[in-house]
């Protein structure tokens, strides 16, 4: 670590001129987009403006930059919101100085990559924070490859920019081919402040909710459903304080979604030689938006999850959780434009770009997909296809849910239903809920077998909004390795954590607890191998990221799991990954929602 | 590996018929023993092929010796590209409709002309072997895995028929 004395200008005269050049080139079109969204990619013909390792030095500043033609005041990474792209090789040692020309302390942390703890960059867990006027100077080995990107873990900064991508080059040879690369980072803008977001989110709850279930609709579910049905939906829904409708908490009513930093308006564009096979590094860096992202026409090849090779899963869509990367091969063969379209999951908005062979050109924009509506499934289906498990709990006939007799739920037990903020459903024995047959063999220990996923997983469907019979979609089961892991251990022990919410008070915890509740942290012992259990007991989505080691998610695929950083568990859903807890030291683990982990759905772990 | 070479020579016999090549297979059975004009050696891996392209001249008959380096299965298929991915978009709809299992199992359930190419399923760190006859009518053909994603990472490349 080092400390410069004075605020200095960090740049270095190569990097201002360097700066120069790319400013030159988006002078025309661009504005303090990043140089990385040079439409022509990386290839060995059109080598781009890039901070390239193993050395690079990064200004943090907040600047008036106009956002989507309109003006606004983001945190800029050497003079660009979202930050310039950083490109190191494996194998290398990367030395990172990150100057905080900022009022408030900053950090940068690498997401996703495996490192010193003291490097991870998160304040109050394994560091102290850059403060203003500081430089901080990031030292790790290089010692993986792929797709990552890189954020502040202060605060709310991240809203306002603070992100960009971050790639490394692989030592060996990657288990695919391609001839240009395009990064595609996926963010959501904002011109509210994220404190003034934060705060409408604690006193309103669907406060960006503009799609709010409405007279209208409910008289065309009793045309479809019959009276006592919907009015029985209805009545279960109020009584959880949830809207059906609540499929993101912060909507594009607020957000701007951008691709590379641009507006659909702006139409970032991606070139391409027709018959070219392009890797498109896909990154979702945004704060609070999951994305459906697909491109009419193309067939998309996943090849990577977060910057892990995979199996090869030709695909029409994908949905991205925040934090995640997916990188795709396209192979365009017709001399036209495609739209890269990135639908948020709530359908209020989406970011938009376009790949084509000349710059000027665009192809139709998809219809959005209406907003869905959160079946009843999601309170706790657990194997995807009723509320038996539920009934259960609460001891009611499932038969009398759907019967008449139910109008407006009154026969229910509301002394069940009310208590029922979303910790409520912890107590849910979710092993008998898959039903007994169904149920795969456990090991003597009473524990599952490596790989296999849990009941009460839906790694087979895509989510909420999706319908799989419309084009091919990626679901969590297709993502497999190439090779197996290196540590072919099964689990010493489980460890079972409920990710737990009150929606109405935006309350996020894990297991009922926030952040400013809980006395310690959560304990991996140094080198043992355990079994990560989350259990979604919210009506949200929530990605989950571990910092400084790997999750292999047990999805069925055996000793080919796949490893992630970041996992995505939908409502109601019980998931479990392998981690080898072999990074000694604290850890950040949290929901990957940037306001939940702000509201106290985050942890520390301590591998002793 | 007995059963890959089945396919080996089932997929030749297949071939022959339609491009009237008249030639045996390419293990030791001395009464279809065809002249082989060359031989290639082929490697296989996640998810490539080495060589990644060839040439040869109409009515040659060549031989493949194709390794796989891989950790995965994978598959060597001669074929244009029309039929090359309609074979491709078969196993596709294969994999998604039934078992998570992608590799194996695939040839012999359709009865389109994919199915007829010459083809040889080669496991992780075994050696298959094909033989075949370029035709005197096409001018390129493709080599190409079509196991799901496979082609689309990087396996395939073109034979150019030329001389």
């Amino acid at each position: 670590m080092t400390t410069a004395k004075h605020p200095v200008f960090p740049l270095t005269r190569r990097q201002v001129l360097k700066g120069g050049s790319a400013m030159g080139l988006g002078a025309m079109a661009l504005g303090l987009t990043p140089a990385w969204a040079n439409p022509w990619g990386q290839s060995a013909v059109y080598p781009q403006g890039t901070e390239h390792g193993p050395d690079v030095s990064l200004a943090i500043r907040r600047e008036t930059s106009p956002v989507a033609g309109k003006a606004a005041r983001p945190i800029s990474i050497n003079g660009t919101s979202p930050g310039p792209l950083i490109r190191l090789r494996e194998g290398e040692d990367a030395v990172l100085r990150v100057t905080n020309l900022l009022e408030e302390p900053t950090s940068i942390h690498w997401h996703g990559l495996i490192l010193p703890p003291e490097m991870d960059g998160v304040p109050g867990v394994s560091f102290a924070g850059i403060a203003p006027g500081e430089t901080f100077t990031y030292r790790f080995p290089v010692r993986q490859s792929g797709t990552y990107w890189y954020h502040s873990h202060s605060g709310l900064q991240e809203q306002l920019g603070h992100a960009g991508p971050l790639i490394i080059d692989a030592a060996e040879r990657e288990p695919f081919r391609y001839d240009r690369e395009h990064v595609l980072l996926l963010t959501d803008w904002s011109f509210e402040d994220p404190a003034t977001i934060f705060h409408n989110l604690k006193t309103g709850e669907g406060y960006y909710n503009f799609q709010e279930r409405t007279v209208a609709d409910f008289f065309a579910d009793v045309e479809r459903n019959g009276f006592a049905d919907t009015a029985a939906q209805r009545a279960m829904w109020a009584q959880m304080r949830m809207s059906s409708r609540d499929i993101a908490d912060v909507t594009g009513s607020t957000y701007t979604y951008l691709m590379n930093g641009q507006s659909p308006q702006q139409n970032w564009t991606a070139l391409f030689k027709p018959g070219e096979t392009q890797r498109l590094r896909i990154i979702n860096g945004s704060a609070m938006t999951y994305f459906d992202v697909r491109i009419p026409g193309l067939t998309m090849t996943v090849v990577a999850a977060d910057g892990q090779p995979v199996q090869p899963v030709p695909v029409e869509e994908f949905r991205i959780g925040i934090a995640e990367t997916y990188d795709v091969l396209v192979t365009p063969e017709a001399d036209t434009a495609y739209t890269l379209f990135a639908e948020s999951m709530d359908r209020s908005g989406f970011a938009r770009g376009t790949l084509a062979p000349r710059l000027g050109m665009a192809a139709a924009i998809p219809v959005r997909r209406r907003i869905a509506d959160r079946g009843m499934e999601a309170m706790g289906t657990h194997g995807g296809m009723d509320m038996s498990g539920m009934v259960d709990k609460q001891s009611m006939d499932h038969a009398r849910m759907r019967g008449s007799d139910l109008a407006g739920g009154q026969n229910m037990d509301h002394s069940e239903m009310t208590g029922m903020n979303h910790a409520g459903m912890q107590g849910m024995e979710h092993g008998n809920m898959a039903g007994k047959d169904k149920m795969p063999p456990r090991e003597a220990d009473g524990m599952l077998p490596v790989g296999v996923a849990q009941p009460g997983s839906r790694l087979d469907q895509p989510g909420i909004g999706i319908d799989p019979r419309e084009r091919r979609v990626l679901v969590y089961r297709d993502l497999k390795a190439i090779r197996p892991w290196p540590d072919r251990r099964p689990p010493g022990r489980e460890l079972e954590l409920h990710l737990t919410g009150n929606m109405e008070r935006y309350m996020w915890s894990f297991d009922g607890k926030k952040f400013s509740e809980v006395t310690g942290p959560i304990h991996f012992e140094k080198d043992e191998r355990l079994r990560l259990i989350l259990v979604n007991d919210t009506m949200m989505e929530h990605p989950i990221h571990l910092h400084g080691m790997w999750m292999e998610l047990e999805n069925g695929a055996g000793e080919l799991i796949p490893r992630k950083h970041t996992l995505n568990v939908k409502p109601g859903e019980r998931i479990s990954a392998l981690v080898t807890a072999d990074a000694e030291g604290s850890w950040a683990f949290h929901c990957h929602l940037l306001y939940h982990m702000d509201a106290g759905m985050f942890r520390v772990v301590k591998v002793a | 590996m007995r059963k890959t070479l089945l396919v080996a020579v089932f997929g030749l016999a297949s071939t022959t018929a339609l491009a009237g090549a008249g030639h045996g297979s390419g293990n030791s059975q001395a009464d279809t023993e065809p002249s082989i004009d060359r031989t290639f050696a082929f490697e296989a891996g996640d998810m490539w092929f080495t060589p990644g392209k060839l040439e040869i001249t109409p009515g040659e008959t060549v031989k493949f010796e194709i390794t796989n380096a891989g950790n995965l299965e994978h598959e060597f298929v001669i074929g244009d590209s029309e039929a090359q991915a309609q074979h491709r978009e078969m196993m596709r709809e294969m994999a998604s409709g039934g078992g998570h299992d992608m590799g194996g199992g695939h040839h012999g359930g359709g009865q389109d002309d994919a199915a007829n190419m010459p083809s040889v399923t080669i496991p992780p760190g075994e050696t298959a072997t094909l033989v075949w006859t370029a035709p005197h009518d096409v001018k390129e053909v493709e080599f190409a895995c079509n196991i799901p994603g496979h082609y689309e990472a990087g396996m395939n490349g073109d034979i150019r028929i030329e001389g």
